[in-house]
């Protein structure tokens, strides 16, 4: 038991310094910096039409507001989960295939902890991602407009969440597949769980509910939650009166999804998790 | 000169260091490895030939665990090499040796010395060690990526030896040196030996196997076709040259079931014997048939012909 937690402690030390040396991370920051930049000019402006617009009610005021953050956020939330399925998708097709594991795996080091150390790695440089993004958007929003959200607390989890299942799914396929057929695979599959969320909300807000949309767009959301976990995070972190708007966009949804969905995800990934693990345990070096 | 340290307890001393029984592996169709039966002492350093594609990494890669094999055991120190506590008395240099190339010499050492369970102290003091034994010492805050082949493939040494393992794999452990650098491999094998590893290596250099190795085994299509003490299997085959008058048809079929192989030119014969016990039996037969022995010379083979002959025996079969 100590002996696996020291292995594991090992690559997983390694696998962010690794990711450090090599800079995989410091584009995307690099970028998101200036486009919280962007945003923070953005948001004061923004803010500013909007509390002095005469024609906005009382009731729609709220709305907009917390659109201008939701569509920052939605930026963020891209970002993080393109790095979170980039960091992962050769992290071990390409160690493989590199002969890099050649020499790690004759040590006394069972394949289930390499996989575990890397996966808590990536865990780790993905939380402090799009935490500090997530949180820095809706702080950017406190100062230049006064908004703040209703449950930020609940909005970063779901966020988080969503990255660390895409790097997750990313890291199953790695077991499997070459990193360029991984690469490809997995951003099909956000693509398609992402447009099915949009379509499972146009059904549902049609005047008469189309049923095939709605179930199609529930089961691809049970198999890829990122768009799920989105809509979770952007109703909890709205007025309660835009979730009750019920009109199709990508911020607002038509029953946005419980924390049910959550620990749905976080079932997911033990379950990733473990079927990297065993895939990569049945590989030939 | 830094010496090797007992960072480990010795082992306890019984049962061999390696032992594979029936190994077998398959891709689809394709047998990669057929049945590799092999015993190697403690202590020993055993030389592991074959022909290019005979299956040598496949073999090593499955005496390591790092692939499954489809059938068969394989244990180290009588140990299952599934379990993971026997490969911390194992040291492995890979063949294709690619490093994580982002780190620096003593980081890499650091981090295999971590993996293999050295503490804190002990990986200081091994790192300076090994460093200084595969002459990197100077390097030790470099960055691999800018390391030549020769030099990846001396840290790679060093990684393989760094905890003081019982038991080391060498797959081509000299493929990018040059002769000094060769030279000084062989004075660690030796220094290996010394202190009671066993060393299983893998080379195609046979000049270098004759030279530091006990024990030799031989796989060529998949299967251990020759395996024994060194001495042993290149006393046992001789090249035996015969002068004899007259050479009739007669003495040559009497002479060849005495032989491996039998070639003549002119009056002489040249043979292969597998012991020295067939030399008189020759001299009484070509006496029984009457003629003169003007010359019967044994002569040792080189490796190189016992291994050219083995390979080419196993091929005709």
């Amino acid at each position: 038991m100590r002996r696996s937690l020291r292995q594991i402690a090992t690559l997983t030390w390694f696998t962010v310094h690794e990711a450090a040396r090599k800079r995989v991370m410091a584009g995307a920051i690099a970028l998101t910096v200036l486009f919280i930049g962007l945003y923070a000019a953005g948001a004061r402006f923004g803010y500013r039409s909007i509390d002095s617009s005469p024609n906005l009610s009382d009731l729609t005021r709220p709305i907009f507001r917390a659109f201008i953050m939701l569509a920052g956020l939605q930026v963020t939330t891209f970002v993080g989960s393109l790095l979170a399925i980039f960091i992962a998708v050769g992290s071990i097709s390409s160690d493989v295939d590199g002969r890099l594991l050649d020499a790690v795996l004759a040590r006394p080091i069972r394949r289930w902890e390499l996989v575990l150390g890397k996966w808590l790695g990536f865990a780790i440089m993905l939380l402090m991602y799009v935490g500090a993004t997530t949180l820095a958007v809706v702080l950017v929003t406190r100062v230049f407009g006064g908004y703040w959200p209703r449950n930020p607390h609940i909005g970063v989890g779901a966020l988080t969440l969503s990255a660390l299942f895409l790097m997750t799914l990313a890291m199953v396929g790695s077991s499997y597949l070459s990193t360029v057929t991984n690469g490809v695979v997995v951003i099909v599959l956000y693509a398609v769980g992402v447009i099915a969320g949009q379509l499972e909300q146009v059904g549902a807000s049609l005047p008469t509910p189309n049923e095939t949309l709605r179930t199609a767009g529930i089961v691809v959301s049970l198999l890829v939650p990122a768009d799920a976990l989105w809509r979770l995070a952007s109703a909890q972190m709205s007025p309660p009166r835009l979730v009750d708007f019920g009109i199709p966009s990508p911020w607002t949804s038509v029953n946005p999804p419980t924390l049910w969905m959550a620990a749905w995800t976080a079932g997911l990934i033990v379950l990733g998790v473990v079927l990297a693990s065993v895939a990569f345990s049945r590989r030939d070096l | 000169m830094p010496t090797i340290a007992n960072a480990h307890p010795p082992a306890p001393a019984h049962g061999p260091a390696i032992e594979a029984v029936g190994l077998r592996k398959e891709y689809g169709r394709k047998v990669a490895v057929e049945d590799l039966t092999l015993t190697v002492q403690r202590g020993e350093v055993v030389g592991f030939l074959g022909p290019n594609g005979a299956g040598k990494t496949t073999a090593m890669k499955m005496l390591l665990g790092l692939v499954r094999p489809t059938a068969g055991e394989a244990r180290i120190l009588g140990q299952p090499v599934t379990d993971v506590r026997v490969r911390t008395r194992i040291g492995f240099l890979p063949e294709q040796f690619r490093f994580h190339e982002w780190m620096r010499a003593d980081e890499f050492l650091d981090f295999h010395g971590r993996l293999a369970g050295l503490s804190l102290a002990e990986r200081r003091r091994r790192i300076s060690e090994v460093l200084e034994l595969v002459g990197l010492a100077a390097r030790r805050h470099d960055r691999l990526r800018g390391f030549s082949k020769g030099m990846l493939q001396r840290i790679g040494l060093a990684q393989a030896i760094l905890h003081n393992p019982a038991v080391v794999f060498l797959d081509e452990p000299t493929s990018a040196l040059d002769p000094i650098g060769r030279r000084e491999v062989r004075e660690l094998i030796h220094r290996l030996r010394e202190r009671g590893t066993t060393v299983f290596l893998n080379s195609h250099l046979l000049g270098e196997v004759e030279q530091v190795c006990d024990r030799l085994a031989i796989l060529d299509h998949g299967r251990v076709v020759r395996q024994g003490p060194l001495a042993e299997l290149l006393r046992q085959e001789l090249e035996v040259e015969i002068e004899v008058e007259p050479l009739t048809p007669d003495l040559l079929a009497a002479l060849t079931p005495l032989c491996r192989s039998l070639s003549r030119n002119g009056h002489r014969v040249t043979a292969t014997v597998s012991d020295r016990e067939r030399l008189p039996a020759i001299a009484g037969v070509v006496s029984a048939h009457g003629a003169r022995l003007y010359r019967l010379a044994p002569r040792t083979v080189s490796l190189e012909e016992l291994f050219v002959a083995t390979v080419e025996d196993s091929g005709d079969k």
